[in-house]
C-alpha cells in the first residue's frame, strides 16, 4: 500500500515536473527565418509576423486579405503570419522586453524617443535607402525616427492637428452657409463665440479637449503655441523650463473662461481622448482640436454619417496658427533579420505602403479607397502630405478624387493650409510635460478660482527640477 | 581519562547516525519534495526571481526591461524628489486611511447580520455577493454614469429631483480618493463577508447557548463571545486590507488616471507610469521598492504591536 502511494505520488510529481516544463517553454516563435540578408530575388524561405491585422468584422478586414492573397503570389517563399495585436501602452514594454515583437508593427510619433531610447526598433537605415523610402517621405516627418543618422522607422502616415467639427450641431445652430459647410471659426476667439451659439442653440458642449493620458498637454500645444508660449529653451546649454509665462497664463485663460465665462465645455473635466471623439461621434460636441486621421475611425466607433464630420485648420490665437504635427510609424522588431525586414518591406509595398507609383499600388489604392467608399466612410480629404514624390501624391490624389464620397467643401480649408505654420512636439520629456499640463488643464476645469499664474511657476519649477534639470 | 580513539570512533559514529537519521528522513519525505518540488519550482521562477530581480534592476539605468550601468541609489533619489511623488505616497495612505474607516467594518457587520438571521438568509447572501461577480469593466463604466458630474450624471439626476445642490463627485478633489475607496468596498466587500462568515459559523455554538442561559444579550455575545473567536481572522483580513489598498492602481487608473491634478494619484499608479508610459523600469522598481518596503515596516509595527496586546491581556 505504501509502495503504491509512493510510487503514485512519484507518477504525480513527475508528470507536474513535465507540466512545468512544458509550461516554461517560450512559445515558439514565427519570426525565425533563413537567415542572412537575403535579396529581392531570393527564394529563402522567411517568416514574418505582421500586426495590426483587422478583425474579421472589421471595415478593412476583406482589402487587407485580398493584399495578402496578392502577396502570397508573388512572394510564395516569404510566410506571413497575421496578429491582431497593436500597440497599446500596456501591452508593448512586455512584448518587446521578452523579444516577442512581431516583425512588423505600428506605433505613434509620440512614442518614437522612448523606443529608440529603449532599443526595441530595429535600425533600417540599409533597406529605407535601398527601397528608396529614406528620399520618398517628408524629410520632417523621418526625422523624428532618425537618431544619429540611423532610421528605425518608416513614417507612414502624417498629420497636423485641426479643428474638427460635427456638422449636425452647426445646422442646428444655424452655422452654415447656403450648401450646409460650417461657419468655420479662424481663431480661438471665435471658437468662443461658435460654440457659445451652438450651446445656446442645441444644448450641447461646443467645444473640447481631452484631458487625462497626457493628451490634455498633447492637445493644449497648439492653443498655447499660438498665445506666444515657449516651453523649453536652452541657455548656455542647459534646458530651461519657460513656459511659466503671461503668453501661457492667458492660454490657460482662454480654457478657464471657456467652461467659466461661457460655460461651452463638458461638464466632465476628465475626459480620455476616446471621450471627446465618441462626443463628437454622438452629436454631443461641436469641435475639438483633433489629428486628421482619426475621422474613419469615429465613424467605425459610433456610425455617424461620413457626412457629419468636417476639419479646419487649428484656429489662430494671438500669434497664428501653430499646429503640432505628428503621425504613425512602421517599425520592426529590434531581433528580426534583415531578411524579415526586407520581407516586411516588400509586404508593405503590396499593402499600398510604396514610394514608387507601381501597378500593385494602383491596385492596393482602388482596393481600399473603393472598399472604404463602398462603406460609408470618408473618401477624398487629402490631408498632410507624406510623400515629397509629387508623381505619387497626384497618383494617389486622382484615385481618391474617383471615390470621393463627401462634399470637399467640408475639407478644403484643412487640405490647403494644414501645412502651414505647423510645428514638432517640445524637443526634452516632452511626454512629461503633456502630463503636467494634463494637471494643469484638470485644475484650471475643476477649479474657477485657480490662480493660473501660481499653478504654472509651481509647474514650471516642478518640471525644471524632475526633469530639465538632468537633460543638460 | 577518555581514550581518544574512542571518542574519534564515537564522533564518527554519531554523525554517521546523525546522516543516516537524516537521510532516512529524507526517504521519507520523498513523496512530499517530490509533489512540493513542482510548485517550489514555480513558486520561485514566478514569484520570487521577479521580485528580486525587479529589487535588483532599481539600482541600475535601464534601458527598457534592460539593466545598462549600475547607479546605486539614483533611481530612488530621483523617484522621491519628483514633485508627484509627495501627493502620490500621502495619497496612499489617505486611501489605506479612508478603506479602514468604510471597508473595513462593513464586511463585519454584514457577516454578523446574515450570520444571526433565520429567514432570507441565501437570498442576502447572494445579494451582497452579487458587486463581486460584476465584472471590472462593467462596474467601471456603472460607476463612471453614477458619478457623472453633468446634470446626465445618474447621482445629479437623483439629487437635481430632490432639489439638492449636484456635486462635482470624482472631479472634487476632496471626494476622488473617498468614492474611488466607495466603489472598491462596493465590489470588494462580498467576499470579505464570506470568509467572515465561514467563520462565525465555526464558532462553538454551546456558548451561546451557554451565554443565554447566563443571560447574555446580542451585545453581550458579540463582544464576550464572537469577536474574541474571530478576532485572529479579523486581524488577518485587517492586514490583507492595508496590503491590498496600498497597492491600489486599477481603480484609480480606470476612473480618474490619478487626476484631478493628482488627486489620486498613487504609489502603485506612479510605478506603473513609469514602466509603461516613459519605459523607465528602473525607476519603477524602485517605486515598487519603497512600497514594499512601507508595507514591510506596516506589517512589522502590526505584530509588534499585537503581540504586546495579547501578552497584555
Amino acid at each position: 500500500m505504501k509502495l503504491h502511494k509512493r510510487i503514485a505520488a512519484g507518477a504525480l510529481a513527475a508528470l507536474m515536473m513535465a507540466a512545468v516544463a512544458s509550461g516554461c517553454q517560450s512559445g515558439t516563435t514565427t519570426q525565425s527565418s533563413g537567415g542572412g540578408s537575403g535579396d529581392g530575388a531570393s527564394e529563402e524561405k522567411v517568416a514574418i509576423t505582421v500586426s495590426g491585422w483587422p478583425k474579421k468584422t472589421d471595415t478593412n478586414y476583406a482589402t487587407q486579405q485580398a493584399y495578402l492573397e496578392t502577396f502570397k503570389k508573388k512572394y510564395p517563399n516569404i510566410e506571413i503570419t497575421t496578429d491582431e495585436w497593436s500597440y497599446d501602452a500596456n501591452s508593448f514594454l512586455p512584448k518587446a522586453a521578452s523579444g516577442q515583437l512581431p516583425t512588423v508593427w505600428f506605433t505613434w510619433f509620440t512614442e518614437a524617443n522612448k523606443i529608440m531610447d529603449s532599443n526595441y526598433a530595429k535600425d533600417i537605415t540599409a533597406l529605407a535607402k535601398k527601397y528608396g523610402y529614406a528620399d520618398a517621405i517628408n524629410p520632417a516627418m523621418m526625422k523624428l525616427i532618425t537618431r544619429d543618422g540611423k532610421i528605425y522607422g518608416l513614417p507612414n502616415g502624417g498629420y497636423s492637428i485641426g479643428l474638427l467639427c460635427n456638422v449636425n450641431l452647426f445646422k442646428q445652430a444655424g452655422l452654415v452657409d447656403a450648401n450646409g459647410v460650417p461657419k468655420f471659426p479662424t481663431t480661438w476667439d471665435e471658437v468662443a463665440t461658435t460654440a457659445q451659439t451652438i450651446k445656446q442653440k442645441t444644448g450641447k458642449a461646443g467645444f473640447a479637449i481631452p484631458t487625462e493620458s497626457n493628451c490634455g498637454g498633447w492637445m493644449f500645444m497648439n492653443i498655447a503655441w499660438s498665445y506666444g508660449t515657449v516651453f523649453e529653451t536652452k541657455e548656455d546649454g542647459k534646458w530651461k523650463a519657460t513656459f511659466n509665462s503671461p503668453e501661457c497664463e492667458a492660454a490657460l485663460k482662454y480654457l478657464s473662461d471657456l467652461k467659466y465665462k461661457y460655460n461651452v465645455v463638458p461638464e466632465n473635466a476628465l475626459l480620455l481622448r476616446d471621450d471627446t471623439l465618441k462626443m463628437i461621434g454622438t452629436d454631443q460636441l461641436a469641435m475639438t482640436v483633433e489629428a486628421n486621421d482619426m475621422f474613419n475611425n469615429i465613424i467605425n466607433t459610433t456610425k455617424i454619417s461620413k457626412d457629419a464630420l468636417a476639419m479646419t485648420t487649428v484656429p489662430a490665437g494671438p500669434k497664428g496658427k501653430t499646429p503640432l504635427m505628428g503621425g504613425a510609424f512602421i517599425c520592426f522588431a529590434p531581433n528580426a533579420t534583415d531578411a524579415q525586414v526586407e520581407a516586411g518591406i516588400k509586404w508593405l509595398q503590396v499593402a499600398s505602403f510604396s514610394p514608387d507609383v507601381t501597378d500593385e499600388v494602383k491596385q492596393a489604392w482602388e482596393t481600399s479607397y473603393k472598399g472604404d467608399s463602398e462603406k460609408g466612410l470618408i473618401v477624398g480629404p487629402k490631408g498632410f502630405a507624406l510623400w515629397t514624390n509629387k508623381e505619387r501624391v497626384d497618383a494617389e490624389n486622382a484615385v481618391k478624387e474617383k471615390y470621393k464620397n463627401v462634399n470637399m467643401d467640408l475639407w478644403k480649408t484643412y487640405d490647403e493650409h494644414c501645412t502651414e505654420g505647423v510645428k514638432v512636439e517640445e524637443p526634452v520629456n516632452a511626454q512629461e510635460l503633456y502630463k503636467a499640463f494634463d494637471s494643469i488643464i484638470q485644475n484650471v476645469f475643476t477649479d474657477k478660482n485657480v490662480n493660473i499664474k501660481q499653478v504654472l511657476d509651481d509647474a514650471a519649477k516642478s518640471f525644471q527640477s524632475d526633469y530639465l534639470d538632468s537633460a543638460q | 581519562m577518555a581514550n581518544p580513539e574512542l571518542a574519534v570512533a564515537g564522533g564518527a559514529r554519531i554523525k554517521r547516525n546523525r546522516r543516516t537519521r537524516a537521510l532516512a528522513v529524507f526517504r521519507r519525505n520523498l513523496g512530499a519534495w517530490a509533489l512540493m518540488i513542482p510548485s517550489l519550482f514555480c513558486f520561485i521562477l514566478l514569484v520570487w526571481k521577479p521580485l528580486i530581480e525587479g529589487v535588483v534592476l532599481s539600482f541600475f539605468k535601464t534601458q527598457g526591461y534592460d539593466a545598462v550601468q549600475f547607479i546605486g541609489l539614483d533611481n530612488y533619489r530621483a523617484v522621491i524628489s519628483n514633485s508627484e511623488f509627495k501627493a502620490a505616497f500621502f495619497n496612499t495612505f489617505s486611501y489605506t486611511f479612508w478603506s479602514l474607516i468604510i471597508g473595513f467594518l462593513l464586511p463585519l457587520v454584514v457577516a454578523v447580520f446574515l450570520n444571526e438571521i433565520v429567514h432570507w438568509n441565501s437570498f442576502f447572501k447572494v445579494s451582497f455577493y452579487f458587486p463581486t461577480m460584476v465584472p471590472g469593466v462593467a462596474a467601471a463604466l456603472l460607476w463612471y454614469f453614477m458619478f457623472n458630474p453633468g446634470q446626465g450624471g445618474i447621482l445629479n439626476n437623483i439629487l437635481t429631483h430632490m432639489h439638492l445642490p449636484t456635486s462635482q463627485w470624482l472631479q472634487n478633489p476632496n471626494l476622488t480618493i473617498i468614492l474611488i475607496v466607495f466603489t472598491m468596498t462596493w465590489r470588494g466587500f462580498g467576499g470579505t463577508v464570506l470568509i467572515y462568515l465561514a467563520s462565525l459559523q465555526s464558532v462553538n455554538r454551546e456558548l451561546y447557548e451557554a451565554a443565554s442561559l447566563d443571560g447574555a444579550g446580542f451585545w453581550k455575545k458579540l463582544t464576550r463571545i464572537t469577536l474574541p473567536a474571530i478576532s485572529n481572522i479579523v486581524f488577518l483580513m485587517l492586514i490583507m486590507q492595508i496590503i491590498g489598498v496600498f497597492q491600489v492602481m486599477n481603480e484609480p487608473l480606470t476612473m480618474t488616471e490619478g487626476g484631478p491634478n493628482n488627486a489620486s494619484l498613487t504609489l502603485m499608479l506612479q510605478s506603473y507610469y513609469y514602466a509603461f508610459r516613459y519605459f523607465q523600469a528602473g525607476r519603477s522598481m524602485a517605486v515598487g521598492t519603497i512600497t514594499f518596503l512601507i508595507l514591510a515596516v506596516l506589517t512589522v509595527v502590526y505584530q509588534i504591536v499585537s503581540k504586546r496586546t495579547e501578552t497584555d491581556e
